[in-house]
């Protein structure tokens, strides 16, 4: 009977001893095949645009002074190493970083730059005259894991020796001599903190930290605590110690700014102290290695004493270990924390990231953005980003009251189709709903300028100065309802020339257009112009039926305002790897798809919008030399009021309304119109200005009937029309063209 | 005011008088913004010039892509003169990619003033 259960029990034991030995060997395999791979874990990085200095460039010192504060350059009196700058009046020196831009390598080095009356006029460096400067992008967020690890790697002979010896003699003294796990260890970390009477040593070696952080998770437990041993004396096993010390320095947890987690003294250095690694003083050493102990806890930030307390303890115990003299000790110990200025931008852009990061995982695994450490190179230009904000925030609080009124607008360059600034909502730092690219909303009249070009492009039926019946129209539906749209206004005019009926936003001439050209027509010309979101083919589609989002309507704006040439709309420029080797370039590209001459008409007639239709309301609120082009547009009750308009250098496309679909009293020009003209009126640098197609000739004609007239007619004015399509019939007024008067009203005016 | 400045002013006044044009009287001659936008300059920045002779020379090396990238850097500067988009062009012509080709000089032509440089853009876009 005791033989047999002593055989049951051996077999048991057997059982158990070949499970445990599976076990084992399965944890060897995890340590062996992904400590690498953990340990050059690098999230991708996102850059903002590199700022262009040139002759001529438009520049305040003030605002050079912001890009620098950005990019995490300090303000000194002269400068003495890279990352400084100091400011005399108008001139501006600055000690440039090393950085690798994604084309080449540019040397950190002394540059001057002079300012006057808001431009570059002269650049130096090294004493030297020079044509361009470009200056580091600021880093704008980054690609991480879902728990937001951030890192910067670095290696261990690039670590000063006071802290890595520093970090051993206070979390890890025997860290040269064990095999994962120190008995010792223990016994000193015990008494180190009787005789300190406060716990300044944890027992947990540093290979266990470490793979505590890599493999496990936080519970305390008894067999996480077995399997912690376990791993901890088989990556001693795989590795060498200064391999583990390294992974260790870039691994350790050091804080969170915002839902970025700040990993390993690198980054930690950087975001507290925005200072190198390499250049940290004794001081601020000393307080990363107490912060191991408890990031939050010890937070200079959130806890300023608490952490100076904990810094000058691991000082004192550095001197008592014979790690630095007691007179550095007790220096240190006087320094302040020396913390970097709180005003960071970095996570302050989140509708933007977001949009950068859809793009990237169109053509990148999650995986590899989070570990491969890709460095991002986008178009994002804060400077503009906050002037958006700004002008939202303001714009919101003047025209809303409620606090509930809600906004989005996406900005791009006219002539690279690059997205430069984003807002989602109304809290523009907060991450969450992304209205600019998930709000989708009924376009309202922003599909009208589609619903003329379609009509444009032929010039046998329709002109600019064609008449449009504005008379009441029902649309029988498929399902029996019948359709029948009103003006704004409710009141008809009989007939409109088409350029009015597009200045002044009139429903029932679009409808009426929509309805002879048909909806497939005015489908297929939003989806030339780039719509790419669900078109549903409808009557009602000239007036904005379906469910589009900012981005999408940037997307058939930026076509116009490029003059009938599509762009994908960019975030990003360049992607390079962690060496810095370029993986991809998202060069400029266009595809014209809508004639020239055609869209010249169209321009004629939104820039009419700003100047005598619904936009004209706007014109104290823009630069009086400032030509610009927009449509507005108002769904039903005012639900949503849009405004989608340019410059010759941006576009801007923003939308206002309630989250819960309730009415406003605001219409396109009167909501989002408000926020448009603020912004341009502070961004916009060039106006509407292409040269004339070819095909496009002017003809003066009288503007109440749309016949040709003559010069200084009643009612006369400019309009093109592709050649040979202007009308015929005439006025009776003749011309007036007469050279002397002409010449006598340019000389003296009268 | 002496004679012959109030005579000068008179002699004026019956001119702009004789030419007015018997009928109704004027509205509103609006002058249309787009032709009259197009007459502003701003004079070009030497780094512009610069970066497109360093993207021609990069182009002369057979270096498409990194010249692509440098005009591009000019295109940035001075989004809105034709040279640029002359260049790229180019650029991508040489590179066999027609399409982009003929894209950018049909964007030139959106710009151009000087007429070679008109004709040159005309010819790559293949009108």
């Amino acid at each position: 009977m005791l033989r047999k259960l002593s055989i049951v029990l051996l077999k048991l034991f057997l059982a158990g001893l070949a499970l445990g030995l599976l076990w084992v060997a399965y944890l060897d395999a995890t340590i062996s095949n992904t400590f690498d791979q953990k340990r050059y874990a690098l999230p991708a990085t996102v850059y903002g645009r590199s700022l262009e200095l040139y002759e001529g460039a438009a520049m305040e010192p003030a605002a050079l002074a912001q890009e620098l504060d950005w990019v995490g350059y300090r303000s000194v009196k002269s400068l003495y190493r890279p990352g400084q700058y100091s400011r005399n009046g108008n001139r501006i020196e600055v000690h440039t970083r090393d950085f690798k831009f994604p084309d080449q390598f540019a040397k950190g080095a002394q540059v001057g730059v002079i300012l006057d009356q808001g431009r570059v006029v002269a650049l130096t460096r090294e004493g030297k005259a020079i044509d361009l400067l470009r200056l580091e992008p600021m880093v704008i967020g980054g690609v991480y894991p879902k728990h937001g690890e951030d890192r910067l790697l670095v290696q261990l002979a690039d670590v000063p020796s006071s802290l890595t010896q520093g970090l051993l003699a206070i979390e890890d003294q025997r860290f040269m001599q064990h095999h994962g796990f120190s008995v010792a260890g223990i016994a000193r970390a015990f008494i180190s903190n009787v005789r300190t009477g406060r716990v300044v040593a944890g027992g947990s070696t540093i290979t266990q930290q470490l793979v505590k952080n890599y493999y496990l998770t936080p519970e305390r437990t008894i067999t996480r605590k077995i399997r912690e041993l376990i791993m901890s004396v088989l990556l001693e096993w795989h590795a060498e110690k200064e391999d583990i010390l390294e992974s260790y320095l870039n691994e350790i947890y050091l804080g969170q700014d915002g839902p970025r987690a700040i990993h390993g003294f690198a980054l930690g250095a950087l975001h507290y102290f925005d200072t190198p690694l390499t250049q940290l003083g004794l001081h601020q050493q000393a307080l990363l290695v107490g912060m191991v102990k408890g990031p939050s806890l010890y937070n200079p930030n959130r806890n300023p004493e608490r952490a100076k307390e904990r810094r000058n303890l691991v000082l004192d115990v550095w001197a008592q270990e014979g790690i630095v003299s007691p007179e550095q000790s007790a220096v240190a110990k006087l320094m302040p924390l020396d913390l970097q200025g709180q005003d960071t931008l970095k996570q302050r852009f989140p509708a933007y990231l977001d949009l950068v990061r859809r793009q990237l995982r169109l053509e990148y695994r999650d995986e590899d953005l989070t570990t491969m450490g890709l460095r991002i190179f986008t178009a994002f230009d804060p400077s503009v980003q906050l002037t958006l904000q700004k002008t939202t925030q303001n714009t919101l609080a003047l025209i809303d009251k409620t606090e509930l009124l809600q906004s989005a607008s996406v900005v791009t360059r006219v002539d690279s189709g690059e997205v430069i600034a984003l807002t989602g909502g109304r809290q523009v730092s907060q991450a969450g709903f992304n209205r600019a690219l998930d709000a989708r909303r009924p376009a309202g009249s922003l599909f009208k300028p589609a619903v003329y070009l379609a009509a444009l492009e032929d010039e046998t039926k329709y002109t600019l100065v064609t008449e449009i019946p504005d008379l009441p129209l029902a649309v029988e539906l498929p399902n029996g309802d019948v359709w029948s749209p009103e003006n704004y206004d409710k009141t008809h005019r009989g007939g409109v020339l088409l350029y009015k009926a597009l200045i002044d936003s009139l429903n029932l001439p679009a409808a009426r257009l929509g309805f002879d050209l048909g909806p497939a027509s005015v489908k297929q010309m939003l989806q030339r112009l780039g719509m790419t979101a669900p078109i549903p083919e409808v009557a009602s589609l000239p007036l904005g039926v379906g469910e589009y989002a900012a981005i999408d309507l940037a997307a058939v704006y930026q076509t116009i305002a490029a003059g009938g040439f599509r762009t994908p709309l960019r975030t990003i420029r360049d992607i390079v790897d962690a060496n810095g080797d370029p993986l991809r370039r998202y060069p400029l590209a266009y595809e014209r798809t809508i004639d020239r001459a055609t869209m010249h008409l169209l321009h004629y007639a939104l820039l009419g919008v700003m100047e005598e239709g619904t936009g004209a309301s706007l014109a104290p609120l823009l630069p009086a030399d400032l030509v610009t082009a927009a449509k507005s547009g108002t769904s039903d009750d005012g639900r949503d009021s849009w405004f989608a308009g340019f410059s010759g250098d941006l576009l801007t496309v923003t939308w206002v309304g309630f989250d819960d679909n309730r009415a406003s009293s605001l219409t396109g020009t009167r909501g989002a119109g408000q926020i448009w003209a603020r912004f341009m009126a502070q961004e916009a640098r060039r106006s509407v200005a292409y040269r004339m197609p070819e095909k496009v000739e002017y003809k003066w004609i009288d503007a109440t009937n749309g016949r040709k007239t003559g010069r200084g007619c009643p009612n006369a004015q400019r309009i093109p029309f592709i050649e040979g399509s202007a009308p015929t019939a005439s006025t009776d007024c003749r011309k007036t063209d007469n050279p002397v008067r002409d010449w006598l009203q340019k000389v003296f005016g009268v | 005011m002496d004679f012959a400045n109030r005579a000068g002013i008179l002699f004026l006044i019956t001119l702009l008088v004789a030419c007015e044009t018997p009928g109704p009287k004027q509205s509103d001659n609006r002058t249309p913004s787009l032709p009259k936008a197009v007459e502003v300059q701003r004079p070009l920045s030497p780094a512009y010039l610069r970066l497109l002779d360093e993207g021609q020379q990069q182009l002369s090396a057979g270096k498409i892509a990194v010249a692509v990238a440098t005009f591009e850097r000019a295109q940035r500067i001075h989004a809105d003169n034709a040279r640029v988009y002359l260049a790229l062009s180019q650029a991508y012509s040489k590179a066999g990619d027609r399409l982009a080709s003929v894209a950018m000089a049909e964007r030139g032509l959106l710009y151009c003033k000087d007429a070679d440089r008109c004709r040159a853009l005309r010819k790559l876009a293949g009108g």
